[in-house]
């Protein structure tokens, strides 16, 4: 894969996709370069479908979060222009915008959108390894973080807000047994796409606590 | 057009150098020597074929397209789709010529309901048959005739340049609205030029990974024959034939490697290489579906040729495993005729009023 390619060539999208095709797009790949897909393994080797992954995942954060995307929009659009008239090479490829698997070493423009300073949130995904406690609060950075909202995390789920809420404030006496507790968190644990395996012990070890002090 | 089909040297025909398109630059040797590799022989007969067919419009040409159904692998359903597309043409009121190009394993007839016609591909080839309409006959349906596969020795391996070059000037000629090659199983270089001089290439897959692994294979070549034989990218020409071998020594491995060399190697040689790209367009089947998994392999195999190859494959749908509508093959009854009003047929139908309206490519 061309490390120049754009957000939109990754996921394979036009510039102008509505949020819905974004996330069809961000599923459709996630789903096309999954483990056991396929239509992968004879032409694509391992360590390119993990740079594949990656790359989505990457344009799929940017992208489905409006204001991330405005900004890298500007920058992008900025460098698109500006780097029209480098070469004959280059005039094609601005031509031809959605379909940058193939860039001319010639045409080596300053690399587009590089960085973009998503801050805390992206540091919140990061740091989702080296994370031990799994306290309620992260749990909500982690969903905000992904641009999750309460709502779409309780339809997903099959969940209540009240108890979604109790369950990032550690409001325990709001919360039913622990068995409806675990079941609960293995659900937002699939949504966040957090290790169930780390996420439930530690959490339902304070909830015991609690529910027994 | 005539004169080339009696001409015994096609190559030194006339009317070749005479057209506007066909630049002296095609017919002399190229400036870097081409490496021997397999299935690159007659580079001079083999572009200047290549630019007279695809540049010269034949005006008197009745053939409004001609489409190939492929695939690589046996048993996807080539046949199947290419017998169906035929039907529906012809009921839509088209004069169609399905023409089985299954050299050596030809039942295009069967699926068509129809015992093997007298006149075969193998009187064309071996010249029984003064021209290729000689060989097209009727197959009870109306509108729709059929040009058999050879029965006997004459195998998709076997064909000579002049033969292959005689046969495609011939199938503009043919008296039809519109041309459905069967191609056969396999990635012979034959098979891949019948794919390539279609205006509409239509990949038939079953969503198993022999099958997907095969499509792939079958891309490929198309993907190297196309870029091997475009007077666009004559200047590095030589680096297709190396790329062509994976073990090669220079280490272009995938297209991406090839491109990037081409583009060192030459100016304009990353613009040339888009434009060629920009021209493919695959049709895409995924055949047999039994759950959305298997529909989504369609979508799959389209994102993984954009990536790596760098095309655009145009998924044009899928038809669902219906055991009971197989049981028409089984009845050497066509699908079309038998099923009339099943999900498969309405699905075949409707992609092929979709290929009817997309413009040649």
């Amino acid at each position: 894969m061309d490390p120049k390619q754009s957000h939109y060539d990754v996921l394979e999208i036009k510039t102008d996709a509505s949020p819905q095709e974004i996330r069809d797009a961000y599923l459709r790949i996630k789903n096309a370069y999954s483990k056991d897909s396929v239509a992968v393994y004879s032409l694509v080797s391992p360590t390119e479908v993990d740079q594949i992954l990656k790359r989505a995942e990457e344009a799929y954060q940017v992208l489905s979060h409006d204001a991330h995307r405005r900004h890298y929009d500007q920058g992008f659009l900025a460098l698109r222009e500006g780097s029209a008239p480098m070469s004959i090479a280059g005039d094609m490829r601005d031509q031809a915008a959605g379909a940058d698997l193939l860039v001319a070493p010639k045409t080596d423009s300053p690399t587009p959108h590089e960085k973009h300073p998503l801050g805390m949130e992206l540091e919140v995904l990061s740091s989702i390894s080296k994370e031990t406690e799994w306290k309620g609060t992260f749990l909500q950075s982690v969903r905000k973080a992904r641009q999750i909202s309460i709502e779409e995390l309780s339809e997903f789920a099959k969940v209540s807000k009240t108890y979604l809420r109790a369950i990032e404030d550690e409001d325990f006496a709001k919360l039913p047994a622990i068995v409806f507790v675990r079941g609960f968190l293995v659900q937002v644990c699939r949504k966040l796409k957090l290790p169930e395996d780390k996420v439930l012990p530690a959490y339902l070890e304070r909830f015991k606590k609690a529910k027994g002090g | 057009m005539d004169s080339a089909e009696s001409n015994s040297d096609p190559l030194f025909d006339p009317t070749l150098q005479a057209g506007p398109t066909a630049s002296d630059a095609d017919l002399i040797a190229p400036a870097v020597p081409i490496p021997e590799s397999p299935g690159v022989s007659h580079s001079n007969d083999e572009h200047s074929l290549f630019a007279e067919l695809t540049q010269t419009p034949t005006a008197t040409s009745r053939v409004k397209q001609v489409w190939a159904v492929g695939g690589g692998k046996g048993g996807v359903g080539k046949s199947l789709i290419a017998s169906s597309l035929s039907i529906a043409l012809a009921r839509a009121g088209n004069k169609v010529v399905a023409v089985d190009l299954d050299l050596g394993g030809a039942n295009l007839h069967t699926a068509l309901g129809i015992d093997l016609p007298k006149q075969t591909l193998s009187d064309f080839f071996s010249g029984r048959a003064a021209t290729l309409q000689d060989c097209v006959t009727p197959t009870g349906l109306h509108n729709l005739e059929i040009v058999s596969g050879a029965q006997d020795a004459v195998h998709v391996s076997n064909i000579p340049f002049e033969d292959k070059a005689r046969f495609l000037r011939s199938i503009r000629q043919l008296d039809a609205d519109y041309v459905i090659f069967d191609l056969g199983a396999g990635t012979h270089q034959n098979t891949i030029d019948f794919f390539l001089y279609a205006d509409v290439g239509v990949i038939s897959l079953l969503p198993e990974p022999t099958s997907i692994e095969n499509a792939y294979r079958f891309i490929k070549s198309v993907y190297f024959r196309r870029l091997w034989l475009s007077p666009r990218l004559k200047k590095v020409r030589h680096l297709v034939s190396t790329a062509m071998d994976s073990k090669n020594a220079q280490g272009i491995r995938t297209p991406s490697d090839l491109f990037r060399e081409a583009s060192l190697l030459d100016d304009e040689a990353g613009s040339m290489f888009k434009s060629e790209l920009n021209e493919f367009r695959l049709k895409l089947i995924v055949n047999q579906t039994r759950t959305q998994t298997d529909v989504d392999i369609g979508f799959s195999v389209k994102s993984v040729c954009k990536k790596y190859f760098g095309f655009d494959v145009d998924y044009i749908g899928y038809l669902d495993y219906d055991s009971a509508v197989w049981q028409s093959v089984r009845r050497k009854r066509p699908l079309l005729l038998e099923f009339p009003n099943s999900v498969l047929v309405s699905n075949i139908e409707r992609m092929t009023q979709y290929l009817v309206k997309t413009p040649k490519r």
